[in-house]
């Protein structure tokens, strides 16, 4: 069975800086694989060269297709979505509209809107407020929410529990397995290693640019290099 | 008393025509977060458009109004395309250079066609309505009645539509929006256009006001309408046009009552003094970024 993404020799570089170097990895269909490493290992730069936000050298392929052509507009359309660190909601636009917007490229936006509050009943409580005046919990459950509006296959994650408290990235974990359990593809870029593990099918470890490891995510758990630099052993 | 309600209808009228060019300036700059300085000269080429159609075409008032609005629209949806877009990432003043070197290009390009002052022929017949011996000429009526329209026409295309939505979303955060799937180039171009089309539609009203016209009008009305915007808070909608309408009010207010060689003194002085008190204009909100 082909992965539905394929990135293969993926490099990302910022002028002189290269911040990915060549760098290969696979996602199967309803698999959740987790990308772990230091601040500045170049985790959050893959998801961006994978949903088209930035220039990248190397292939990603996705559901067998190059999409070295396609800009990021058009992978949301073929199934791609990502959620940004640091939730960059629109502030200045009503929960609603947020969610409208993230569901650009459907056209029954009503049953995806329902499903989408289904899923977040605090949102709905919120509507018509603006995002901006979400607490910081509530604005990574409209980014999640406003990813989901698209319908992706293939859902990218950035830090989901960053600046959250301990209770609300339980709730976001029990979220994102809800929607493993669910059928959804999650590619996840997470500093909590330990509960990105316990979320995960497989994990990849990053230094510096270039995977390190890579394996079951039970394995790596029990890893004494991945104990002793992500799980704080 | 009717002196001041006289004066106050001037008011209206010429605030109007600001608002429409403000908001050229506001919509694009929410977009982009950059200055187009040619704006300004958009708004000339609409006024000779209108010449153009009234006094070589022999064309009545509303075909005249959309040349004006269809010509200067595809300018500036072309001057996007061809001149700002290759600078989209460039350094801000890169691109505030180039909407500059538009701005004197155009003015140029329309001297370089034909080098006279024009005199546009009225395309209104010439009437006036008397209320409580406040009178109401007919040009008035039209630009104050056209561009209430145009400018809530506007602000249903902003707040009602998806295209709409895009833009707000784009305003608030450029970066991120490809991932929801919106073609942001076509947003811009969009936002350009309907720019550009109000500051098309307001070279017809400052030919009926003002009707010799010559390719530097748009200089220092560009300018009084920019003031506009950044006076209500640069980048928001309402604040362009609430902007527009105190200005157009200082401006004629300054020279009903006082000598009229200090309107403009006066102008700048309440942009520089707004500045210092609210730097992000009236209904500019601080950026504030939850991180």
């Amino acid at each position: 069975m082909t992965p539905i993404l394929e990135v293969s020799g993926l490099t990302v570089n910022y002028g002189m800086i290269a911040a990915v170097r060549s760098v290969s990895f696979e996602v199967r269909a309803g698999e959740v694989v987790v990308l772990l490493g230091a601040n500045g290992a170049g985790k959050s730069s893959i998801l961006k060269a994978v949903s088209g936000l930035i220039p990248s050298g190397g292939a990603v392929r996705f559901e067998g297709e190059d999409l070295a052509a396609v800009p990021a507009q058009e992978r949301v359309a073929r199934g791609v979505a990502h959620v940004p660190e640091g939730r960059r909601i629109f502030g200045n636009l009503s929960v609603k509209e947020n969610l409208l917007i993230g569901g650009w490229v459907r056209t029954d936006l009503k049953s995806d809107l329902e499903r989408v509050l289904t899923l977040f009943p605090r949102l709905k409580e919120r509507l018509s407020q603006s995002g901006g005046t979400l607490s910081g919990g509530e604005q990574q459950m409209l980014a999640v929410g406003r990813a989901l509006m698209s319908r992706p296959k293939l859902l990218l994650l950035d830090e989901p529990s960053m600046g959250l408290s301990p209770k609300l990235v339980e709730y976001i974990f029990s979220m994102l397995s809800d929607f493993h359990k669910s059928g959804m593809t999650l590619l996840v870029v997470e500093q909590n290693a330990a509960m990105a593990l316990t979320l995960a099918s497989r994990a990849y470890v990053l230094e510096a640019g270039e995977i390190k490891l890579s394996g079951a995510a039970s394995e790596l758990h029990d890893n004494p290099l991945v104990r002793r630099a992500y799980l704080g052993e | 008393m009717i002196y001041f309600f006289q004066q106050a209808l001037n008011a209206l009228q010429l605030g109007s025509m600001y608002a429409l060019i403000a908001l050229g300036y506001t919509m694009v700059y929410g977009v982009l977060s950059m200055i187009n300085f040619a704006h300004g000269d958009f708004f000339m080429v609409g006024a000779f458009l209108c010449f153009v159609g009234a006094s070589r075409l022999h064309l009545s008032f509303v075909p005249v109004l959309l040349l004006s609005m269809g010509g200067v629209t595809l300018l500036g949806v072309a001057t996007e395309r061809i001149a700002y877009r290759p600078l989209r990432n460039a350094p801000k003043v890169s691109a505030i250079i180039t909407a500059l070197g538009v701005g004197i290009f155009l003015e140029n390009f329309t001297l370089g066609l034909n080098p006279y002052p024009k005199y546009v022929p009225p395309l209104l017949p010439s009437f006036s309505f008397n209320f409580g011996g406040v009178s109401v000429s007919s040009f008035q009526l039209a630009t104050i009645g056209i561009s209430i329209g145009l400018m809530l026409a506007l602000h249903l295309i902003v707040n009602k539509t998806k295209a709409g939505l895009a833009m707000r979303a784009i305003s608030a955060d450029r970066t991120i929006v490809p991932l929801m799937g919106v073609p942001v180039d076509k947003i811009i171009a969009l936002t350009f256009a309907l720019g550009s089309g109000l500051g098309g539609a307001a070279g017809v009203m400052y030919a009926m006001a003002y009707p010799v016209i010559d390719p530097y009008i748009g200089i220092i009305v560009g300018w009084k309408a920019f003031i506009s915007a950044v006076i209500g808070g640069i980048g928001d909608i309402r604040g362009a046009v609430l902007g527009a309408y105190i200005l157009g009010t200082v401006e004629i207010m300054t020279a009903a009552f006082l000598p009229s060689t200090y309107r403009d003194l006066i102008t700048f002085s309440l942009l520089l003094v707004l500045l210092i008190f609210r730097p992000r204009g009236l209904l500019g909100r601080a950026e504030i970024q939850k991180v």
